[in-house]
């Protein structure tokens, strides 16, 4: 009895109902998608990939998706996200077939070049000589996807969505036919 | 027998409870100035002169992912950030911050500490005992890290000489610049 107790005592002090709560209110895998750098594209993912999240070993310094346009979210691939801090510490890096990017922080398993940004940090995105920068700076928000989430801003109940990142404002280039899943996120 | 006694025992004590209760809130009289809104009277800076302060708040405090948020306090409203609720279809990034966000804003900040607030325009505390400077310059734990420089930072002349009377507004844009 004493242990069974014990047990729930830690099992309550690990828990963190802030992000507990964030991580039921995500859709669940794309059965379609292997867990990997492919899946849960335009979710806050850095929800799971920090310290004392389900996938802390992977931990993202930041981390998101770039889309084509702001009314589909198809996936840009070979994008470059291109990040400035406040110290001006500059980072770069590559979207996949589906558009997602990643930054490992350090210490993190994920693969690549590991950066741990001071914020606020300012941050643009381009391809092919197309290029939008972010109006503001990012305060502390690791996903970009916790303030760029859809559906954007269309009701008087919400004035607080942006949309999801989008490279393009009209008629985006094709999307990727060499990628290994649909780079359309389905609904 | 003894069931019944306890019953109107504790019917007794609930009424005389009730009593009690009715005629204290009947006494009481808050004096309401306003003729019906509680208020507490407070010393604070010119609301005009927050125009200029407002976009510093705005830029450096206002993101949607820290004082833009409506659970937070502090609440920032701003053109780039989150916007005060409409029906002219001003939605984030698209049109610029409005009068009614930045009155609203200001209240936002008056209303954060009003006792300190005052205790601050009456000259008896420095105005790094607010935690509008306090927070941004770390000298309080604050979540979203140093927002200011710890000296000399424009953001803060701005808000120190508002505070003091007149917002310097080459600092007010200075601090703004690049954000």
């Amino acid at each position: 009895m004493r242990r069974t107790l014990l047990v729930i005592l830690a099992l309550v002090a690990c828990s963190d109902p802030v992000r507990d709560g964030q991580l039921s209110a995500l859709p669940g895998e794309n059965p379609n998608i292997p867990v990997g750098e492919y899946h849960r594209a335009g979710q806050p993912c850095v929800l799971c990939h920090s310290p004392g999240g389900p996938a802390s070993g992977s931990s993202f310094a930041v981390a998101g998706t770039i889309f084509a346009d702001p009314s589909d979210a198809v996936g840009v691939d070979q994008a470059t996200v291109a990040f400035t801090d406040t110290t001006g510490s500059q980072f770069t890096v590559t979207t996949d077939c589906v558009g997602n990017f990643f930054v490992p922080r350090p210490g993190s398993s994920a693969p690549g070049p590991t950066w741990d940004p001071q914020f606020p940090i300012f941050v643009r995105i381009f391809k092919n000589g197309v290029s939008r920068t972010m109006q503001g700076q990012i305060g502390r928000e690791r996903s970009c996807a916790n303030c760029h989430n859809d559906p954007q801003s269309t009701s008087p109940e919400i004035f607080s969505s942006v949309g999801h990142v989008s490279l393009y404002t009209s008629n985006p280039p094709p999307a990727s036919t060499n990628c290994p899943v649909p780079p359309q996120v389905q609904p | 027998m003894k069931k019944i006694f306890g019953a109107v025992i504790a019917a007794a004590a609930v009424g005389a409870l009730a009593s009690i209760m009715s005629s204290t809130s009947a006494c009481i009289d808050f004096n309401e100035p306003d003729g019906g809104v509680r208020a507490t009277n407070i010393l604070a800076p010119d609301q005009n002169d927050f125009v200029n302060v407002s976009p510093v708040f705005e830029r450096r405090c206002g993101t949607l992912d820290c004082h833009g948020q409506v659970g937070r306090p502090l609440r920032i409203y701003s053109g780039l950030g989150l916007r005060l609720p409409n029906d002219a279809g001003n939605l984030p990034g698209t049109t610029a911050t409005t009068p009614d966000e930045i009155t609203t804003n200001y209240r936002s900040v008056i209303g954060l500490e009003p006792e300190e607030m005052t205790r601050v325009i009456a000259g008896e505390d420095p105005p790094r005992s607010l935690l509008i400077l306090k927070k941004p310059l770390l000298l309080e734990a604050h979540k979203g890290g140093p927002a200011f420089a710890p000296s000399g930072d424009p953001g803060e002349t701005c808000i120190t000489t508002w505070i003091q009377g007149q917002a310097d507004k080459n600092a007010c844009n200075q601090a703004i610049a690049g954000f």
